[in-house]
């Protein structure tokens, strides 16, 4: 990433992930700075075969447009399966080109991972992101993927570090020098999800700061903050209701090592609204504001 | 031998617990059919054998599963007991490509209307209740969405959709809702219901003949 480039993205504070639960939440209204949104669930996708490919939901639209007129909007995609060998979708790229220009992105993001396969004509979802290898052909794979989708779309391009479950092993790169290595050569922020970060931790057994130590945090332009519960065994990101204690700590930590920070966001699923009752999303929100406050 | 058919065979894996399973007690043969080579085997198969393909398996069970349940809820509640094992066979025969919940529910409506209509699933109402339901989603379809490549617009289309019934499916419904067992007997009382998407939220009318 070009620092100056980043030093240039307009400083937008604290940010909620919209959710259909948002706008029913209007205490919170007051304590966000930006929204950010998922643009892939204000459409329909009929595949990259058809003719009309993207068609999208009228009424969630039409409520993201009146939100619009009020708060700056940054763009968080999950369709994108940029680690996919055998797809590359720049009809999704055009999609979101469409939605940068209509909404002003200041930039706009997505998971280092994959989900899509296509085999034959035909496309299967794996219904998780996928750890990619860390290695040079991915490294490889990704640099030049990412200079095509900074040609498509002229705000920066960020890529978020993933969850994963299992580590392939005997990798040539630890997470943060593989992180450090794309940045470097393709260009590309990183969205630091330290809630991500704490899932990875925990279950695997490092420690959080060091990796932290480890990452180019000149490389950050926005973080995520969200809470995650058990499942199985594992500690998960489920996005379960306030931010996970530990995660605070870490954001401050960020914040003042990393100097081109531009966004902190808060995420939540909606399915877990009832955790965040009684002015629970202000407060999360508020405390993002006090570390942000303190440390920028 | 590409990085393609090793992230094929990594997906299938989480997609098929089996194939795991096979995977961990089978060794290399049970990825025989990837175009894979030795390294790569041997990184599949030390990913099979770590804790943590459990919970993803689980985690891509859930996620697939909930765009089916949340578009087809009452099916699904009427369907419960054999859910499973109708999921296992829709998923070896399509491969979901979509997880959003209104075109995942349709494809997997037209599957559960096939498979009625083959006689393999015969659970009472189920034609019934998988019949409401996917009239909803495609009122939905065709009143909430929009052609966003053609830079938007479009119309309303159908609104409005009238079902007959021969008997009064409320208390089916009702009893669905609230995850309770499909009532032993219905009122015997020929039913419109009609459905009605003009308006926001849509409404739902049972009407009887008087």
């Amino acid at each position: 990433m070009e620092f100056a480039r980043l030093q240039a993205l307009p400083a937008l504070g604290v940010g909620l992930l919209l959710n259909p639960d948002t706008l029913a939440s209007p205490e919170a209204e007051r304590a966000y700075e930006y929204l950010e949104i998922i643009p892939d669930r204000f459409w329909l996708d009929a595949g990259t075969a058809a003719h009309t490919r993207h068609r999208e939901l009228g009424p969630s639209v039409a409520a993201l447009d009146s939100l619009a007129e009020c708060v700056p909007i940054v763009c968080h995609s999950i369709g994108l399966s940029i680690g996919s060998a055998s797809v590359f979708d720049t009809g999704h790229l055009e999609q979101i080109a469409r939605w940068q220009r209509r909404y002003g992105f200041a930039w706009h993001s997505d998971h280092l991972a994959f989900s899509r396969l296509a085999e034959h004509g035909t496309e299967v979802n794996a219904a998780v992101t996928l750890p990619l290898t860390r290695d040079e052909e991915s490294l490889a794979m990704l640099t030049e993927r990412i200079a095509r989708i900074q040609t498509q779309i002229e705000v920066p391009f960020l890529l978020e570090n993933n969850v994963y479950f299992v580590i392939p092993p005997d990798e040539p790169y630890s997470e943060p020098e593989f992180l450090n290595a794309l940045c470097r050569r393709s260009g590309c922020g990183l969205l630091l999800d330290l809630h991500n970060l704490h899932v990875n931790a925990t279950n695997h057994g490092f420690a959080a700061e060091a990796f932290l130590d480890e990452l180019d945090l000149r490389q950050v332009v926005e973080i995520h903050v969200a809470g995650g519960d058990e499942l199985a065994g594992f500690y998960t990101d489920s996005h379960a209701g306030p931010v996970a204690a530990a995660v605070w700590p870490l954001l401050e930590r960020t914040l003042r090592a990393a100097p081109w920070v531009r966004g902190v966001t808060f995420e939540y699923h909606e399915s877990y609204a009832p955790l965040l009752a009684g002015g629970g999303v202000a407060r999360e929100l508020q405390k993002a504001r006090a570390i942000w406050e303190r440390c920028c | 031998m590409t990085l393609a058919a090793y992230q094929d065979a990594f997906a299938r894996m989480v997609l098929s617990p089996a194939l795991c399973l096979r995977a961990r007690s089978d060794g290399e043969a049970a990825l025989a059919g990837f175009d894979l080579d030795a390294a790569e085997r041997s990184r599949l198969l030390h990913i099979a054998r770590q804790p943590g393909m459990r919970i993803t398996c689980i985690l891509a069970r859930a996620n697939r599963l909930s765009s089916l349940v949340g578009a087809l809820p009452l099916t699904c509640e009427l369907l419960k007991p054999e859910l499973g094992a109708i999921i296992d066979r829709y998923w070896d025969e399509k491969p979901m490509a979509d997880l959003q919940s209104l075109p995942a529910g349709l494809v997997f409506a037209q599957h559960l209307a096939d498979e009625i209509a083959a006689g393999r699933i015969t659970a009472r109402f189920a034609a019934d209740v998988l019949r409401y339901e996917r009239a909803r989603l495609e009122l939905q379809l065709a009143t909430h969405v929009h052609a966003a490549d053609a830079g938007g617009g479009g119309s309303r289309g159908d609104a409005v959709r009238t079902l007959a019934f021969a008997f009064d499916p409320s208390p089916l419904f009702e009893a669905l809702v609230a995850g309770e067992e499909a009532p032993a007997a219905l009122p015997a009382t020929p039913t419109t219901v009609v459905l009605d998407f003009r308006g926001d939220p849509p409404e739902t009318r049972f009407l009887q003949a008087a």
